[in-house]
């Protein structure tokens, strides 16, 4: 390991022994009961004797998020497009997304099963719903954010508007996705897993609903903890694109 | 040639905005002949720019016809006889100088015409960089350049097509003087590279490279150009055509010279009279 990888892990690392360690003296100090707060130990005993069990389950949410964000990106690209194409039809999906915004896509849950039953399509669906309005609202941002200049250059010579689309717009419009994909990783995540509470049987959302109704507080807190952990996977892939695609981006400018 | 590089006849431009018209440019008639360089300067707001977006057909004229070399704008711009260089460097921040400068040479394939059909033959990108003075910059990003270089660049991009028509909107307005004063030169070195109308007519095609040049800088227009057209204030007309005689190739020192200062002299009364005052 480099020295400036050490620099870079070696903090964060720190702060959450520091954290998880005052969490543990706390509840044994003070003897808080498992019901209301269990200790990380227990928490991590939890996770250990079953890494199976745990890996089952985040796969099956993970694929949920990841389907759903997957269709929400695909949707929000076309729409944006659409959306740039002519002010008339910008004004007319930009509110349509709010309104899905605002719609509290997690409560719909229920509903979406009797919809659509017990398979995954509900949690996908909610996934996709709830991550589509910050994805289109940056693609069309994005799409957006070409300088005046750089499009006569390219119109100057008779590029199609494919050609500035894909030459020039989509280009532009990737750092504004990157920046919505790092919000989408957590809401996907959560989306889905609760959307499991719901009529499933499978996933990390099912595992702690499960493990409510036995009161087994430490599995409910070490279900959270692994979503937690996927967010950060999420994360980390996204931070690795984004030095691949945008490599071009001032450092400065990098997240 | 029979038809003029750019012919413009009865040009007018309104800018509509809900009730609000505002008129860009009225009545604007002009023969710029093949190979000449003309400046275009007057107060700001005046429709330079929107005379130079006209001509390229990036905006459509409310009256009037343009011709350049007896086609279209939409033809010419479709035949690749613009090379537009817009007042900020405008690249493509993903693509290194080399990827910049060959960009348009990417796009829209079908459309460009072959070297012995009118156009100038397109240069080596190779050489045009080493022209501009970027060897061994190729492979640098946009962000990685200072603004000279980057303006460097979108000149080199311009003439890269071997496009006829040069169309140049303030391209040196942002730099400092001193980068300034060595990107003027370097756009008449590479001008001046061309055959003139007089020259050879075997190579190049024959042809001489035309330039329209806007600026809001007297010195700039009387140093760079061949004839300098002064429009008035909001709606831009034609109120001087100056001819301006200074030999070439233009030096430097030639801004110390009477010739110089009474020709700068000419064009600062004609400003000051189309800025009504």
């Amino acid at each position: 390991m480099t020295g400036r990888a050490l620099r870079t892990i070696l903090p964060p690392l720190v702060a959450f022994t520091v954290l998880l360690g005052a969490w543990e003296l706390l509840v044994r100090a003070f003897g808080i009961a498992k019901l209301i707060l269990p200790a990380p130990s227990a928490i991590a005993t939890a996770i250990t004797s079953d890494w199976g069990g745990w890996y089952r389950a985040a796969m099956v949410t993970g694929k949920e998020a990841l389907c759903g964000f997957i269709i929400a990106l695909a949707v929000a690209l076309v729409l944006a497009v659409v959306a740039t194409s002519t002010p008339a039809l910008e004004r007319a999906v930009l509110p349509v997304v709010t309104v899905v915004q605002l719609i509290p896509v997690v409560a719909l849950a229920p509903a979406l099963v009797i919809g659509l039953g017990f398979g995954p399509a509900p949690r996908i669906l909610v996934a996709a719903l709830i991550t589509f309005a910050p994805l289109t609202v940056n693609a069309v941002v994005g799409l957006q954010s070409v300088e005046p200049d750089m499009a006569e250059v390219l119109r100057s010579v008779h590029a199609s508007r494919r050609e500035i689309l894909l030459r020039l717009r989509l280009p532009m419009a990737l750092p504004y996705l990157a920046a919505a994909a790092r919000v989408c990783v957590g809401l996907a995540l959560i989306g889905a897993m609760v959307a499991e509470w719901q009529g499933s049987s499978e996933g990390l959302g099912y595992t702690f609903t499960r493990a409510q109704r036995s009161l087994a507080t430490e599995r409910m807190w070490a279900a959270v903890f692994v979503l937690a952990f996927m967010g950060v996977v999420g994360l980390t892939a996204i931070g690795l694109l984004e030095r691949r695609l945008l490599r071009w981006r001032p450092t400065r400018l990098r997240t | 040639m029979a038809e003029g590089a750019i012919v413009l006849r009865g040009v007018a431009k309104t800018f509509r905005r809900r009730s609000e018209h505002t008129a860009a440019l009225t009545a604007i008639d002009l023969d710029i002949p093949e190979g000449q360089f003309v400046a275009v300067i007057g107060p700001s707001g005046c429709g330079k720019s929107t005379l130079l977006r006209v001509i390229a057909g990036l905006l459509t004229p409310d009256a009037g016809t343009v011709s350049i070399a007896g086609l279209s704008s939409l033809e010419a711009r479709r035949t690749k006889w613009f090379g537009l260089v817009p007042q900020t460097p405008a690249l493509l921040p993903w693509r290194d100088v080399r990827g910049n400068i060959g960009l348009l040479g990417e796009l829209n394939r079908h459309g460009g015409r072959a070297p012995g059909d009118g156009h100038l033959i397109p240069v080596d990108v190779d050489t045009l960089i080493a022209t501009v003075g970027l060897h061994g910059f190729e492979s640098a990003l946009p962000h990685e350049l200072s603004g000279g270089m980057q303006q460097r660049v979108a000149l080199a991009r311009a003439f890269a097509l071997g496009a006829p028509v040069l169309l140049m909107d303030e391209p040196f307005a942002s730099l400092d003087e001193l980068t300034r004063e060595e990107m003027r030169f370097l756009l008449l070195s590479i001008w001046e590279k061309r055959p003139r109308p007089a020259a050879d007519p075997s190579t190049d095609g024959g042809r001489a490279r035309t330039v329209l040049f806007v600026t809001h800088s007297l010195e700039e227009a009387v140093l760079l150009a061949d004839r300098v057209l002064v429009l008035s204030a909001r709606p831009g007309r034609i109120i001087a055509d100056l001819a301006i005689d200074l030999p070439r190739p233009r030096v430097a020192a030639q801004a110390d010279t009477d010739e110089f200062v009474r020709h700068t002299r000419e064009v600062r009364a004609a400003l000051r009279l189309g800025a009504g005052q």
